[in-house]
């Protein structure tokens, strides 16, 4: 795709998903355990209908479209980030040890101190922040480069797996119950964990997208970023810190959501050819899309039951793992 | 067995002549009206102890497990351990104290089952339980739940003969009641305990006339886990004429899974009348949901906590407190009659 073509055609893109996006929104207020009307979902929007489907479509489907939608959103920026400044094409929040560590503090803590349930999102956040921060200090001297954090993350995920299997070989009965948490879902969530974690995902989201333009110079060599005076060490330590807060607060609510994190970076960095101030906003917008589907598909693909979403994630990830590993598309600017 | 009315000694059975007489002397034999009243209670005494005894015998015992392997014993067991609370469970109902027991959900020992079984030696949970302390403490037999043990069988068996049984509806239940009788040289015992149980059952189900609908959920986190029908407990109450919303089992013949992960939309669009909720350790997140309190049951103060005994319900005093409790919350009009096995 050339420059010009793309700057044409960023309009009908960002478009597109964002009709995708409302559509894919509508479908999961309607979808459901029994489907509700589009008649229906009108008088319930106007205060009217059956308590259950008032209850069913303003409890909880709305706010787990609107989780969905967030979460995916920042996971996609998140990855974004991530690939942008490590400049590495295969990079993911998941590299910074955030998720691992993340899920960590949840097994480790219902393990030995069974906590209630409320207390499970801030253990979470608290597990991936410290992660994500011990990610930072091995991997933080000098400039903060870009291998040294991927090397680091790399042995934090090694670390909190390693002890999260070992906990769960000791947990007893409570086994099932982590291993569902740690398959990742969205089921049962509701208004609760969206507010716990709202902010935690709208203010980093808002300032990536304010911040496209160091973003964008720090794709760029690092001494011709330093060359544009821009603080590389200092901007590549904020957007980390801001990805893996958007990371851990998602992680907190739903458990692991592997590959939103990969996979829609890849998508937008496709579709916006060398256009880089669009990759976080569209990264954003992608990551919702494709959380919100995979939401969607996991209410009912395996009816009454409901799959865990972070297994239908992989099952989209992986495949598109493996066709990046057989491409040879660039990545960043170098 | 032979008995020497005339010295009012049993004379077969050095054991059973310390049973009866410890001291090895003769008891004179006394004129008068005392006599008469002594040799009524001797005759009383021998015709109780007689069928207990003789159930405890020496005679080899063949059983078949619900892997369909057949274990010999040579005699019935008196040291069993047990690698499920069922085995505690049937083995104190019979008269038998268990060698060792494994942890019971999260109180660890199984309060229900009295005090004594805190002395027992416990082997950890029922899924990885401490092998090498199984060997030490040597029992003569294990109960152990099929797909727990399973992947150790080779190894308990090499420490002790284990009838593998799977202890999901009320059939496991009766027929693994049965089992152990027979491992414990106590058939009819364990018989007269099943036919026990199940003529209560029917009772309770002539006086239950309602056909509400009833859910049993366990889980801590954000999504309940309800059971499918063939859990015993929920078979239970499906004998009362409750209609359990889990539903039919995909695979009746196998049992597993036992039930499923039910999402609240769901739950709330099959809206039971009652709920009963399985221990957990802390507040259950789906309580915390918006629309926990929409749903019937909650609504009209039928949401009940119930104990660990729901969970592993197959032994007979387990089971038998689960009817308690179902008699006691489902038909409070009713006269609650304490007739648990304790």
């Amino acid at each position: 795709m050339t420059r010009a073509s793309a700057e044409t055609n960023m309009p009908y893109i960002y478009g597109a998903t964002t009709l995708a996006l409302g559509a894919l929104f509508l479908m999961g207020l309607l979808a459901g355990h029994q489907w509700t009307t589009p008649e229906a979902l009108w008088s319930v929007l106007q205060g009217q209908g059956s308590i259950i489907e008032r209850v069913s479509v303003l409890e909880l489907r709305l706010p787990r479209n609107l989780l969905a939608m967030l979460g995916g959103a920042a996971l996609g920026a998140a990855g974004a980030i991530m690939q942008g400044v490590t400049r590495n094409s295969l990079a993911s929040p998941g590299l910074t040890g955030v998720i691992a560590a993340a899920a960590f503090g949840v097994v480790g803590t219902q393990t030995f101190f069974t906590p209630d349930a409320l207390w499970l999102p801030a253990i979470s956040l608290g597990g991936g922040l410290l992660g994500g921060m011990l990610t930072f200090f091995i991997a933080g001297r000098g400039r903060l480069q870009p291998e040294r954090v991927v090397l680091a993350g790399i042995a934090v995920t090694a670390l909190c797996t390693a002890l999260t299997t070992g906990t769960l070989l000791i947990s007893g009965s409570e086994a099932a119950e982590l291993y569902y948490w740690l398959a990742g879902s969205l089921m049962g969530r509701g208004w609760l964990q969206l507010k716990l974690v709202a902010l935690w995902l709208i203010l980093p989201l808002v300032a990536v997208l304010f911040l496209r333009r160091p973003f964008r110079v720090l794709q760029l060599d690092d001494e011709l970023a330093l060359s544009m005076g821009l603080a590389v060490g200092r901007w590549r330590m904020l957007f980390l810190v801001l990805a893996l807060i958007m990371a851990a607060a998602l992680v907190s609510v739903t458990g692991p959501v592997v590959f939103i994190g990969l996979v829609a970076p890849h998508i937008a960095r496709r579709l916006i050819g060398d256009h880089f101030e669009h990759w976080l906003p569209l990264s954003a917008l992608l990551g919702g899309l494709l959380l919100l589907a995979a939401d969607t598909l996991a209410r009912q693909l395996a009816f009454p039951q409901e799959l865990p979403v972070g297994m239908l994630t992989a099952l989209i990830g992986a495949p598109w793992l493996l066709y990046l590993l057989n491409s040879r598309e660039p990545v960043h600017v170098g | 067995m032979p008995v020497d009315y005339a010295n009012n000694t049993i004379t077969n059975g050095s054991h059973l002549n310390m049973l009866f007489n410890p001291d090895k002397e003769k008891i004179q034999i006394k004129t008068g009206p005392g006599l008469w009243r002594r040799l009524v209670i001797s005759i009383t005494w021998v015709a109780i102890a007689f069928p207990a005894l003789t159930q405890a015998g020496d005679s080899s015992v063949t059983l078949t497990d619900d892997r369909g392997k057949t274990i010999e014993l040579t005699r019935p067991a008196t040291r069993p351990a047990a690698i499920s609370t069922f085995g505690a469970d049937v083995a104190k109902a019979l008269g038998v104290q268990p060698v060792a027991i494994t942890t019971f959900g999260l109180q660890g020992t199984p309060a229900y089952l009295g005090p004594d079984m805190d002395k027992v030696p416990s082997l950890g949970t029922r899924h990885q339980p401490n092998l090498e302390r199984l060997s030490r403490i040597a029992p003569d037999l294990v109960f152990a739940i099929r797909r727990y043990t399973e992947k150790d069988g080779p190894q308990i068996e090499a420490i002790a003969p284990m009838v593998a049984l799977d202890l999901i509806t009320l059939q496991d239940s009766l027929d693994a009641t049965a089992l152990a009788g027979e491992a414990l040289g106590r058939p009819q015992q364990a018989q007269q305990i099943n036919e026990q149980f199940l003529a209560r059952l029917n009772s309770l189900a002539v006086r239950s006339t309602s056909n509400r609908t009833v859910a049993i959920l366990t889980s801590g986190g954000e999504t309940p886990f309800v059971y499918y029908d063939h859990f015993l407990t929920a078979a239970l109450l499906e004998r009362l004429h409750l209609d359990n919303v889990g539903g039919p089992p995909p695979n009746r013949d196998s049992g597993i899974p036992l039930g499923y992960r039910i999402s609240l939309e769901a739950l709330l669009t099959l809206n039971p009348d009652v709920i009963f909720l399985l221990p957990s350790n802390r507040q259950r997140g789906y309580t915390l949901n918006p629309v926990w309190p929409y749903l019937q049951a909650v609504k009209n103060d039928q949401v009940f906590e119930v104990g660990q005994h729901w969970k592993e319900s197959a032994g007979p005093i387990a089971r038998s407190l689960v009817l308690d409790d179902m008699e006691r919350l489902l038909f409070p009009d009713n006269t609650w009659r304490k007739t648990s096995l304790r």
